[in-house]
């Protein structure tokens, strides 16, 4: 419930409160493109990714600016500090030890995750030039989620809830739907026109194609699932115990306080859900 | 949360958090006594001078509850 407001709560604020400090109008945030373009710099434009700085060189004067700077930056770091640890985890110990070499000794994993790190970084460097191609830093992180969360989710959701589902109507599922997510974005790229088919309109806008796109690839990351699981060999209720709903004792839940309620704390969530859907529909 | 040692890392937090808070407060103060040229929105509210005085403030607290002295007097109570 947080995020939006973290995230876009900010450009909410740019948008109604930055303005041309020689005009005195209200500026209007443009696409990166048209930003940077040559035309762009000799008007003066700014892009959607410009609103933090520029809200900061609107209120924060020297020393608070350099404060703002400062804790920008090391946000960028930890992320991607966070970022190139969990890679270099995963591909070394459920990868390279599991899978690759067995026997590793310590030393070589050592070794393996130091050049993970390295390669992280470097991996890292590189999709920034990705971004560039995109209209903003949200449409691209937006088409990230839906190649990988929101397929990923399908498969956690019937994972967790279903427990006909398979091993391999998982793997199955998962690459169906992130391969479908990738192919519908590729397929746009290549032939604008096919919008109207992935969209429902020919007038949808990348955000429109990254939210249309992640419910397409969940649902086929359900469909495959599924079919899947039913061809496939399931696993007793014994080597699901404890790991799937219906076969895990549900912890009996106190009489506490409405206030330490999850059911309540869950109807306000869905009630504010509601409200914003109507306001903002 | 510690590092090895006697040392905090809350004692370090708080040295960078008045140190951070000293610089935008003496900022803040300078531009009180001589204005800037160009102001920006809402200079008259002077969010360096009190905003740097919390960072001061607070630092100074995590200083001085996590300095080296008394974490040491604190580990020869405990050992």
């Amino acid at each position: 419930m947080m995020v939006p407001f973290i995230v876009i709560l900010p450009g909410l604020l740019g948008l109604a409160l930055l303005r041309d400090p020689h005009t005195g109008s209200l500026l209007r945030l443009v696409p990166a493109d048209l930003a940077w373009s040559a035309a762009g710099q000799a008007q003066g434009l700014h892009g959607y990714d410009e609103v933090l700085p520029l809200m900061l060189a609107r209120y924060c004067g020297p020393g608070l600016l350099g404060l703002g700077i400062t804790a920008l930056i090391a946000g960028f770091m930890s992320g991607m500090a966070g970022n190139v640890s969990a890679f270099t985890t995963v591909w070394t110990y459920d990868i390279y030890g599991a899978l690759i070499n067995k026997n590793a000794s310590d030393d070589s994993k050592v070794r393996m995750g130091r050049w993970c790190t390295v390669i992280g970084v470097v991996v890292s460097i590189g999709t920034a030039y990705l971004v560039m191609n995109a209209q903003s830093i949200m449409d691209y992180v937006q088409a990230l989620f839906s190649f990988f969360i929101a397929p990923l989710f399908g498969t956690v959701i019937l994972g967790m809830l279903w427990k006909r589902a398979t091993a391999a109507g998982g793997f199955w599922g998962l690459l169906a739907g992130t391969m479908s997510s990738v192919g519908m974005y590729v397929w746009v790229k290549i032939d604008p026109g096919a919008v109207r088919y992935v969209a429902l309109s020919n007038q949808a806008q990348d955000q429109a194609q990254n939210m249309f796109r992640a419910l397409w690839c969940w649902l086929i990351c359900l469909v495959v699932t599924v079919v899947v699981s039913l061809l496939t060999k399931p696993k007793t209720d014994a080597e699901l115990a404890d790991l799937v709903y219906g076969l895990t004792p549900i912890p009996h839940e106190e009489k506490v306080s409405m206030f330490h309620s999850p059911v309540f704390w869950g109807t306000v969530v869905a009630i504010v859900f509601v409200i914003l859907q109507i306001i903002f529909w | 949360m510690k590092s090895g040692g006697a040392l905090s890392i809350w004692f370090f937090i708080g040295v960078s958090l008045a140190v951070n808070g000293a610089i935008i407060c003496g900022t803040g103060i300078y531009e009180l006594v001589s204005p800037p040229e160009h102001q920006v929105v809402l200079y008259n509210l002077h969010a360096n001078v009190w905003w740097g005085a919390v960072l001061l403030v607070l630092g100074l607290f995590f200083s001085l509850r996590f300095s080296p002295a008394k974490e040491r007097a604190r580990m020869a109570d405990n050992s």
